[in-house]
């Protein structure tokens, strides 16, 4: 075969091409189906995930039978999947291993990285690859009864629904949803918000089912007669192919359709007939799967305009050029979806293997910037989550130690502690390694950062008082704080994937490294001081032997080191704040909410430190004040997001003002009871 | 008998102790401006949410009284600083000792001094404004965000001999010298924001006006002051000749062409410019985006600076402004029209004291650091020996 003749036969590798001669002998018209419908709710869809690259529901609107029907063959699936594990997928403008993008889908999903005992690796493979098998996971998560009576679905206990239930109400989630979209984004209330939501997720979901349409057996590519099957080389013992199976035969398909173009309908035999019908189907197939959320291909620059953009499988079939340049990498998940719907393990991992290799040449560089082994590891043993459990066995320990005074239980809480703050490290650590910057960049980040902060300073308290009366006021102050501050982690890891891109003016690694991480330092002790001045009320109420007053001298001045510890970075973060502004935006300082409440912190530090040094307070003032510097605190920590004003306002959701308020109250009514028992000298009587 | 010396020590003393210094030094007075300053500052903050940024500041951070939540007189945050920094003043002159354990708190109060010192300067000294520019546009003045002024020049080019009165002298009633045409203008109506429409007021005067605009209406001032559209009514006098009415508002794109003093005169009431002594052409405009998204990483533009014969190649960027002759050009904002060039928007400020921040921070992150090590290390030392 010589030059010009490979390249006329890759030419007839395409689909386009094969209609092209199909259609022109059948004389049918190529016109496919109209999906204008989806374009406005796809918009609103969008603007409510988040995610402007969310694939194009174009497909949804041939409602109700969206997946797959179930054929008569069953279904497999593999319980391992680990292979897969390291596939590349891009989304939110980050290259992520696929169990990342898969906890991350089941959080937006259903709020949680596991269904029932199938981790998010297993759901995501069976939606992907058995798609038909996936409509009754109950993986919707629906917060607001509203919605779920205005769709006219049974109530589920556990507020989760899968999509055969959901799929019925479809049309009136489009409704609302279009509703729900034609009103501007601040006008929009909490069920218009989750309708948009859930509307979002079910088109995803849809999309994501479409990602492997063409290795998927489909109807539309049933071969009965014996001799087309052996003309096209398929295997005999099967009648419903894939689009793929047909693709392998192209060359066998354009050279019957050839030889037909040139004779009349009527001289056709039935085997030209049923590949002509084949050939249609397959141009049809390749021209209306759209866009899948699942980019696992690197699209070459002359897709990508130059930058560098990847695509899922499904968009790849539209366009017949590259349909050829990706042809190893879908052979192999052709193969690797063909396995795992069989059941064949050895085949699957050979499949994801082939691929993985592929890429490895195709996307060296890009492949080469990320650390997906410790991603993997970081996803897979969720380092905060265990040492949340560390610390709530700490504060269990530490009440023990306080009643029994065993200075085993001391040192075996003490150790335990501590091997649960290094997790707590490592996967602060990881974080800065995968992400190559530092360790705070999203409100999610403060959160395990100011606890990591608030631990060391208080275990600095603890290692200083570990002989005296108040041995394990620190470690309890560090024990609260960790397990407080990652329990709020926790909440805001359901929203998804914490490791997001950062818009342009956060995108410096200087300032963000510098003013964040400072400021942050400043939160920690603050609310450190805070904590402990807690601990010097609730003791000073509670009826002491005689060492109760030099515990409760001890814990003073813990209170006024770590205020003026929380002073000094508080100042300097602010400061850095300015200076960052000075830089970004051309002022030093502009009364920004979240300026402003820097700056409250250092104020009412400066305030108490100095009351205290001149004589106007003693140490329950010092302590009430420490309580209400935690208060300014949370108010300069996510109050201000609550303003919608300014700069700063990121990452809030209505459900956290509340908590804040309680929070706030809850501490205000603290301050009255613990200061007015100070005062009329509850717990003053020695035992 | 021997001449009395000045020992600086005792006069600091004596100073010290002196009745009207220990009232102005009383650590009531120091406390109670920090509560005050707290609680301006939150309900500032709460203000802003309402009113805009520009009312809160200038409520909770002039000079004045400000009624918290209509009833609860405090003075205005900048009173509060002034007082604060007296007394910072007088401490460092008389009552800080001089002695090696009180370095920290030297360097500490210096620091807060010169912060306070540079903020004071901003405050009267630091000019913001901004430029914004088409691809190949240049661009040879900045205009301020909400300051207007009423323009008359010869020559479009608004470099050349331009007559301005800025807003401050915008008031109804105001008579105002139009010196270089002999002229005279007397303000009839000054509105800070209002509506413009084509018909006419019944019975009121009829209007010179480029756009057809017949009548002001008076509105309520926009919660962001940006968002106002100010107008004028004005009568313009010459010698031996008729009275014009004239009426511009600030929305207008095209000027009134009048004839003065037999020139011809452009007038118009627009953003405050201010000319600089060099230019700035915009060659490109680049927004980039992290793959696969919208999500902007970063945005940047690329520009000439040319100044008397010569140019050369600049580019801002997020974080890294251009800084030329005292003037600081911020990437601060970009349009991309469709089917036209692609615009860039700098922010750009003068403002004398601006390295001060820089060196009071510093001074005070040594001074803090300084006082905490000596406050720390006896400390860490005597525990040690326990």
């Amino acid at each position: 075969v010589n030059v010009s003749s490979r390249k006329y036969l890759l030419r007839l590798l395409t689909p386009a091409f094969l209609v092209t001669v199909g259609l022109a002998i059948t004389g049918a018209s190529g016109q496919v189906m109209d999906n204008d419908r989806f374009d406005s709710l796809y918009k609103a869809s969008q603007d409510a995930s988040g995610d402007p690259h969310m694939a194009n529901p174009h497909e949804a609107a041939a409602m109700p039978s969206l997946l797959p029907p179930m054929g008569n063959i069953p279904v497999s699936s593999l319980a391992k999947v680990r292979s897969l594990e390291a596939v590349p997928v891009l989304h939110e403008g980050r290259l992520k291993p696929m169990i990342t993008y898969a906890r991350h889908m089941l959080l937006q999903f259903s709020g949680r990285t596991k269904y029932e005992k199938s981790s998010a690796m297993q759901i995501m493979s069976r939606i992907l690859f058995t798609p038909e098998a996936s409509g009754d996971y109950k993986i919707f998560l629906i917060n607001n009864p509203e919605v779920v009576q205005a769709l006219g679905v049974p109530e589920e206990k556990h507020r989760r629904y899968s999509y055969r239930q959901l799929e019925k109400s479809l049309p009136k989630l489009e409704e609302l949803a279009q509703k729900a979209s034609a009103t501007a984004d601040d006008k929009r209330d909490l069920v218009q918000k989750e309708v948009l939501r859930i509307f979002g997720n079910l088109v995803e979901f849809v999309n994501l089912t479409r990602s492997f349409s063409f290795a998927l057996p489909n109807a539309a590519y049933t071969v009965r007669l014996a001799e087309t099957k052996s003309q096209l080389g398929l295997k005999a013992d099967q009648s419903i192919f894939t689009f793929w199976d047909l693709m392998s035969s192209a060359q066998s398909i354009a050279k019957v359709l050839e030889g037909v173009g040139e004779r009349g309908a009527d001289q056709r035999t039935p085997m030209e007939q049923e590949i002509i019908s084949l050939s249609q189907a397959m141009y049809y197939s390749s021209q209306s799967l759209h866009a899948s959320p699942f980019r696992i291909l690197p699209a070459p620059a002359s897709v990508s305009g130059g930058g560098p953009t990847w695509q899922s499988p499904a968009e790849l079939l539209a366009s017949p050029d590259q349909l050829q340049a990706f042809h190893d990498e879908l052979t192999h998940w052709a193969l690797a979806v063909s396995a795992y719907r069989s059941g064949n393990q050895a085949d699957f991992d050979r499949g994801i293997k082939g691929y993985l290799a592929a890429m490895d040449n195709r996307a060296y560089e890009q492949l080469s910037e990320t650390k997906f082994q410790l991603e993997i590891l970081y996803q897979k043993t969720e380092p905060f989550f265990w040492s949340l459990v560390a610390y709530w066995l700490a504060i269990l320990g530490v009440f023990g130690f306080f009643l029994a005074r065993k200075t085993g239980l001391y040192h075996a809480t003490l150790y335990m502690f501590l091997a649960g703050y290094l997790v707590h490290i490592a996967g602060i650590v990881s974080r800065i390694l995968i992400m190559k910057r530092p360790p705070v960049t999203s409100l999610y980040e403060t959160f395990p950062f100011v606890a990591a902060v608030a631990i060391l300073a208080a275990l600095f308290i603890e290692r200083i008082n570990r002989k005296r009366a108040s041995a394990g006021i620190g470690l309890l102050c560090a024990s609260m704080l960790g397990m407080i501050l990652l329990s709020i982690a926790n909440r805001y890891a359901a929203d998804g994937d914490t490791m997001q891109m950062l818009v342009a003016v956060l995108n410096s690694n200087f300032w963000l490294s510098t003013h964040v991480v400072t400021v942050t330092i400043g939160y920690s002790a603050c609310l450190l001081a805070g904590a402990i001045g807690h601990i010097w009320l609730i003791r000073a109420l509670i009826p002491g032997d005689a060492s109760k007053g030099d515990r409760l001298k001890e814990i003073s001045k813990m209170i006024y080191g770590t205020l003026c510890f929380g002073l000094l970075f508080s100042f300097i973060g602010t400061v850095l704040g300015g200076i960052w502004a000075d830089q970004s935006w051309g002022r030093f300082w502009g009364w920004d909410p979240k300026e402003n409440g820097a700056l409250l912190i250092v104020i009412w530090c400066i305030v108490l430190l100095h009351a205290k040094q001149w004589g106007y307070i003693r140490n329950p003032g010092l302590a009430l004040g420490a309580v209400f510097g935690a208060i300014v605190v949370a108010m300069a920590w996510f109050g201000v997001n609550l303003l919608n004003v300014g700069l700063h306002s990121y990452g809030f959701t209505t459900g956290a003002a509340t908590k804040l308020f309680s929070y706030c109250g809850g501490e205000f009514l603290f301050i009255v009871l613990a200061g007015l028992g100070v005062k009329l000298g509850w717990g003053s009587r020695s035992k | 008998m021997t001449a009395p010396t000045l020992n600086s020590k005792s006069l600091r003393n004596r100073l010290r102790f002196n009745p009207v210094t220990q009232v102005c030094l009383h650590p009531v007075i120091t406390l109670v401006s920090l509560i005050i300053l707290f609680a301006l500052i939150f309900f500032g903050t709460l203000y802003q949410t309402e009113h805009g940024l520009f009312e809160a500041q200038r409520l909770y951070f002039g000079y004045k009284l400000v009624l918290i939540g209509g009833y609860f007189p405090l003075p205005a945050a900048s009173l509060v600083l002034w007082v604060m920094c007296i007394q910072l003043a007088i401490t460092m002159a008389v009552v800080i000792p001089w002695k090696w354990s009180k370095l920290g708190l030297w360097v500490v109060h210096i620091g807060i001094m010169t912060l306070l010192i540079g903020g004071f300067i901003t405050q009267i000294m630091a000019v913001e404004s901004q430029m914004t520019l088409a691809e190949g546009e240049t661009g040879h003045y900045t205009t301020a965000y909400h300051e207007y002024e009423l323009a008359f020049w010869e020559e479009q080019a608004d470099t050349n001999r331009v007559f301005a009165y800025d807003d401050t002298y915008l008031r109804a009633g105001q008579s105002l010298e139009l010196l270089p045409y002999h002229a005279r203008l007397k303000i009839t109506a000054y509105y800070q924001n209002c509506d413009a429409f084509n018909t006419q007021a019944t019975g009121g005067p009829k209007y010179i006006n480029p756009s057809n605009i017949g009548m002001l209406e008076q509105r309520k001032p926009e919660k962001e002051v940006t968002q106002n559209a100010p107008g004028i009514t004005l009568i313009l006098t010459e010698k031996d000749k008729p009275a014009r009415d004239i009426l511009l508002y600030a929305q207008e794109l095209q000027p009134l062409i009048l004839s003065l003093d037999g020139k011809k005169v452009f007038a118009m009431l627009r953003l405050k410019h201010y000319p600089l002594d060099f230019s700035l052409k915009l060659t490109d405009f680049v927004k980039n985006v992290h793959p696969g998204t919208d999500i902007p990483s970063s945005f940047e533009s690329y520009a000439d600076l040319i100044q008397g014969g010569s140019q050369r190649p600049v580019k801002v960027w997020m974080n890294n402004p251009l800084r030329h002759e005292g003037y600081t050009f911020f990437q601060a904002s970009y349009a991309q029209p469709k089917g036209a060039a692609e615009k860039s928007t700098f922010a750009v400020v003068t403002n004398p004291g601006r390295v001060l921040p820089y060196v009071s921070s510093l001074v005070v992150f040594a001074g803090l650091l300084l006082h905490f090590l000596i406050k720390l290390i006896p400390f860490v030392r005597k525990e040690a020996i326990r």
